[in-house]
């Protein structure tokens, strides 16, 4: 993030020009080194006339022939791509960074003018992928240079970006980013906010002002919970939102500019506040019927704190001196105007007499470029029967039946050179489909890199003979021209909805033989347990093909299938954009953790995974699994053979290299050391049966290894909230041996430490938020039995009989199988994939 | 498979495709034949950014007839749409005297091209409604046709209501009139176009 500007290198218009063509008038502050055709082609979109507005998006420094060169060297780099696990990669400097540009492109009519109409377009060249903000302000500037065209008009467009203030903004890791994208709730991280809030002083305005927030603390709060599990009300608490919103402060500019002191909070107490707070009343306490979260937050170090009836203990809670020594992140009068969603920073561009509110997304990786749709992706792309040309191993995992999303993410994953062509459609729209196929490839910029780099969103003729040199290029066209001549593998309309798979796919991509599973030669077979089913053999031998032309083994029942019907009802049950990335992340993690095993199968070692073991007990130290689980060896070897080809050809791609030097610095910097925690997590959460020592070892392992800030937010990272969030470690409070009870308790307490881990302890369910704080209550107890007990915790929970215990152990044992799963998704419509999710 | 198929009955029945490139320099008219044929009415046109693509489907013969801009920085575009013409269609402001040595220079470019060696060539000798406008056969000399042994070419007459600023001053009586009379004219001429390829193929 530049704090010192640098939010814009480079501002460009370009003209069609009604004797010469299209043309780069200006470059601001000083030409770019690229030819001006590329540029100016680029930027005049065919087709541009017959739009009145059009976007298109490109990306500078890709390959050479559109690499900048400035003359002065006054544009220094000074945000550097960074590798997914947040830290730069050794070879980082090698390459200069990737510039997007987006670009207005405007025909205005006008019969007066020669020709009866001008085109113009206006480009802003950044390094920020989300380039979505930078649109209105592109759209004034552009309205100014049509009603006084001078280069004046570009240096305000650039002086205004530059100027735009973002150095507020939190700056989050990769993990953080992860716990934000997959929770919807809109305080997540409020407290990153904090440095932009009101000093401490403020605490001292007394009881009123501490009631007051309080109380909004509190009503927000609960509606946030609720927007969670009952989504019909989202519109209501949206409403209340923006309530709060306009009566806390006047605007969000001035909030983000003027929190320096005490002023918002005098504000707060003025009768005009007053009110709203009593307006909202109703609605809070209507909130609190349904959750009971409130408790927990604002009294989070005291260990009693999220058992209970609401109301009561939220009209007692007002006054806690607890309150006091804890500052409320939450409360959105505190965060004000800059987070009424935690998922944005808030701030503004002054252009001319105008502030244009900046809605800056704060979860963004650099994969993911744009205000991408994955549903509008899918939604155009969803039916087989659409789908000509050749099968293809590498592309048709599910043979006839496998769906054309699946083909697409094949053919990204597999290096493919891929299409979208939209006739007569805007280049905008052709663009975001390119992106938004990045996006899928690399599950949402979470997983894969290597998509945005060979990318071409808007693509056009005039350098086609260069960008189609690009290897596994993805281009955006709109030029039915690119149809009949194919140096694509993989070409999506996305008028239609059709994918076509070039003729000659065979031969530029011949097939190895298929992955020798299930066949003697395995290198390392000891993988799988070889008493496993010897009937599914055939399907190996079918599934996994023996070269180019066998029928892949189509099933109905394939993962991939089930996935995207999954993902498919989802959208049809109107789940947002958010759940569904989320989903593409996992199954993108997935194929990853797959792909890891694949490649220690194939080579006895993997360079981007931990190693294939199931838990050990007879060492002295039991040491714990890693790697991918299968919940069936003989439905995992089968997965992994109808998998192959795809692995196989991904293994040769940059992503495939990106993704082994990613984990390699993992390794290193990561926060959480020494085992596979998404292997535990799966374990727990889809393993049928387990032994005590496992389970007791990856608790305590857990309570061991995750006491820092960081590690708690790795932690969190790898439970997506719509999977359970805690649901399913927090089953160990019912275990029957006291150890793992009291590891969970430990590990719980210490996420309570930080207020992320309090939003995920709220999230569980009544029944263990009161177990956990019983048992955390009679261990502390347990543990300081002298010490005096403060005021509130005067009614100490009784400890529960053993019988109720043993009761709860044997629930717990069936909660570990699949039938819980079951239950508990089926509320959120959306099963886990077949195979687990990790 | 479809595509096929429907080509193959098409050889049958008679049916036939044909891939028409229309060029010229900017201003000449391409856009509005392309609208003229493909809707019968007479358009605005403003400058085409691009290309326009459109079907037009003249005694059982379907026309792919590409229309790509004409100004000078974009014409290095042309050679992308070359691959599978079987006609280029060459248009000419037969007002403008000044610019017709240049689309000489662009046309025999065009023709000298490997791609294009087999293309029939049909020249439009457009605006014929304005006043000062060369002759058929003027154009036809100025643009040393009748030097071109090897291939066959034939130049039309025509005009067809542009939205050049220069037409805009003649009547709208007489727009109207010689539009009505061209548009017949146009299809003159993709007649001789499907005539010429018909022969070629057999």
């Amino acid at each position: 993030m530049g704090s010192d500007g640098g939010h814009c290198s480079f501002v460009l218009l370009a003209e069609f020009d009604i004797l010469a063509g299209a043309q780069l008038k200006y470059q601001f502050p000083q030409p770019l080194g690229v030819d001006e055709s590329v540029l100016a082609m680029s930027m005049l979109p065919d087709g541009a006339e017959t739009q009145l507005d059009d976007w298109t998006i490109f990306f500078l420094n890709q390959t050479p022939f559109n690499t900048i060169s400035p003359v002065l060297a006054l544009d220094t780099p000074e945000v550097k791509t960074t590798a997914l696990m947040g830290e730069p990669t050794l070879n980082a400097n090698d390459k200069p960074d990737l510039l997007c540009v987006l670009n207005l492109v405007r025909t205005k009519h006008d019969a007066s003018l020669d020709r009866g109409a001008r085109v113009l377009a206006l480009a802003i060249c950044t390094r920020h992928p989300f380039i979505q903000i930078f649109k209105p302000v592109l759209l004034m500037a552009l309205d100014d240079y049509f009603s006084d065209p001078s280069q004046d008009c570009l240096a305000r467009l650039f002086d205004a970006v530059n100027s735009m203030d973002l150095s507020g903004a939190p700056v989050l890791t990769r993990n953080e980013k992860m716990v934000m994208r997959s929770s919807e709730r809109k305080d997540i991280f409020a407290e990153k906010f904090t440095h932009l809030a009101p000093p401490h002083q403020s605490w001292s305005n007394g009881k009123t002002a501490l009631q007051h927030r309080a109380t909004h603390s509190a009503e927000s709060f609960s509606s946030f919970e609720e927007g969670i599990l009952m989504r019909k009300d989202k519109e209501r608490e949206e409403a209340v939102i923006a309530v709060q919103q306009s009566t806390g402060q006047s605007s969000p500019s001035e909030a983000s500019f003027s929190l320096g002191g005490s002023a918002v909070w005098v504000g707060d107490e003025s009768g005009i506040d007053v009110g709203s707070g009593e307006g909202e009343e109703d609605d809070s306490i209507l909130s609190f019927v349904g959750t009971t979260v409130t408790g927990t937050n604002r009294r989070r170090r005291s260990t009693d704190a999220s058992s209970g009836s609401s109301q009561a203990h939220l009209k007692d809670g007002l006054l806690r001196p607890s309150m006091i020594n804890t500052p409320s992140y939450y409360d959105p009068q505190l965060r004000s105007g800059m987070a009424k969603d935690t998922h944005f920073y808030h701030t503004t561009v002054a252009y001319k007499d105008h502030q244009l509110p900046i809605k800056m997304p704060l979860g963004t990786f650099p994969e993911e470029v744009g205000d991408y749709s994955l549903i509008t992706l899918i939604k155009a792309f969803s039916f087989q029967t659409l789908v000509s040309g050749p099968s293809h191993p590498h592309l048709h995992t599910n043979g006839p039946q496998t769906h054309p999303i699946i083909i697409l993410f094949n053919a990204l994953v597999t290096g493919k050179r891929i299409i979208f062509l939209g006739h007569k459609k805007p280049a905008g729209e052709v663009s975001s489909f390119v992106l938004s196929a990045c996006a899928l490839g690399s599950g949402c910029g979470a997983v894969l890199r290597g998509f945005i780099e060979r990318s071409f969103p808007y693509a056009n003729l005039n350098n086609r003979d260069e960008w189609e040199a690009v290897p596994a290029y993805i281009a955006g066209v709109t030029n039915p021209i690119f149809k009949s001549s194919p140096t694509w593998d993989l070409l999506l309309d996305i008028s239609t909805g059709s994918v076509t798979v070039a003729k000659d796919i065979h031969s530029t991509y011949p097939v190895s033989a298929g992955m020798p599973l299930g066949v003697p030669g395995i290198v390392r077979s000891a993988t799988f347990s070889t008493e496993t089913s010897l009937g599914s053999e055939e399907d190996m031998a079918r599934a996994g093909g023996k070269d180019g032309k066998t029928d892949f083994g189509a099933k109905a029942d394939n993962a991939d299938n089930l996935f995207i019907e999954d993902i498919k009802s989802a959208i049809e049950y109107h789940y947002g954009e958010g759940l569904v990335r989320v989903r593409f992340t996992e199954y993108v993690l997935r194929f990853v953790r797959l792909a890891s095993r694949y490649e220690e199968d194939m080579t006895g070692t993997t360079k981007f995974g931990y190693p294939s073991y199931a838990f050990d007990t007879r060492l002295p130290n039991p040491r714990l699994g890693s790697g991918i689980v299968f919940n069936d060896d003989s439905a995992g070897r089968k997965e992994l053979a109808s998998n192959s080809h795809r692995i196989e050809a991904w293994r040769k791609t940059n992503s495939y290299e990106y993704i082994c030097a990613d984990f390699r610095n993992a390794q290193l910097v990561d926060a959480i050391q020494g085992f596979d925690v998404a292997h535990q997590l799966f374990r727990l959460r889809n393993a049928k049966t387990m032994t005590e020592a496992e389970v007791s070892a990856i608790m305590r392992t857990l309570a061991e290894n995750v006491k820092t800030y960081d590690q708690v937010v790795e932690l969190l990272a790898y439970l997506m909230p719509h999977g359970g969030g805690l649901l399913h470690l927090a089953f160990s409070l019912f275990h029957q041996k006291e150890s793992v009870r009291d590891a969970t308790v430990d590990l719980f307490n210490q996420l309570r430490a930080f207020p992320v881990g309090v939003m995920f302890l709220q999230a569980l369910n009544h029944f263990q938020r009161y177990a956990y704080v019983r048992q955390a209550h009679a261990r502390e107890k347990r543990m300081m039995p002298e010490q005096q007990q403060p005021p509130y915790q005067q009614q100490p929970l009784p400890p529960p009989p053993p019988q109720q215990q043993t009761q709860q152990q044997s629930h717990h044992q069936s909660m570990y199988g699949s039938s819980f799963n079951r239950t508990y998704s089926s509320d959120r419509m959306v099963t886990p994939m077949s195979n687990g999710a990790f | 498979m479809g595509a096929n198929l429907s080509k193959a009955l098409g050889k049958i029945f008679g049916n036939k495709e044909m891939r028409l490139l229309m060029l010229g320099l900017d201003a000449a008219g391409k856009t509005t034949i392309l609208y003229k044929l493909k809707l019968n009415q007479s358009v605005t046109t403003i400058p085409t950014v691009g290309f326009n693509v459109e079907t037009v489907t003249y005694k059982n013969v379907k026309f792919n007839v590409w229309d790509v801009g004409g100004q000078d920085k974009i014409r290095p575009l042309w050679r992308h749409y070359y691959t599978g013409t079987q006609g280029l269609v060459f248009v000419v402001d037969s007002q403008d005297r000044e610019r017709l040595d240049e689309a000489k220079q662009e046309l025999h470019r065009i023709l000298s091209d490997r791609e294009m060696k087999e293309c029939l060539l049909l020249v439009f000798a457009n605006k014929q409604d304005l006043p000062g406008a060369m002759s058929p056969a003027e154009v036809t000399e100025k643009l040393g046709l009748h030097k071109m042994k090897d291939r066959s070419w034939y130049v039309h007459p025509r005009c067809v209501h542009a939205s050049h600023s220069l037409l805009r001053t003649t009547t709208s009586l007489t727009l109207r009139r010689s539009c009505a009379t061209t548009g017949e004219g146009l299809f003159e001429g993709l007649q001789w176009l499907s005539q010429n390829v018909k022969k070629k193929t057999q």
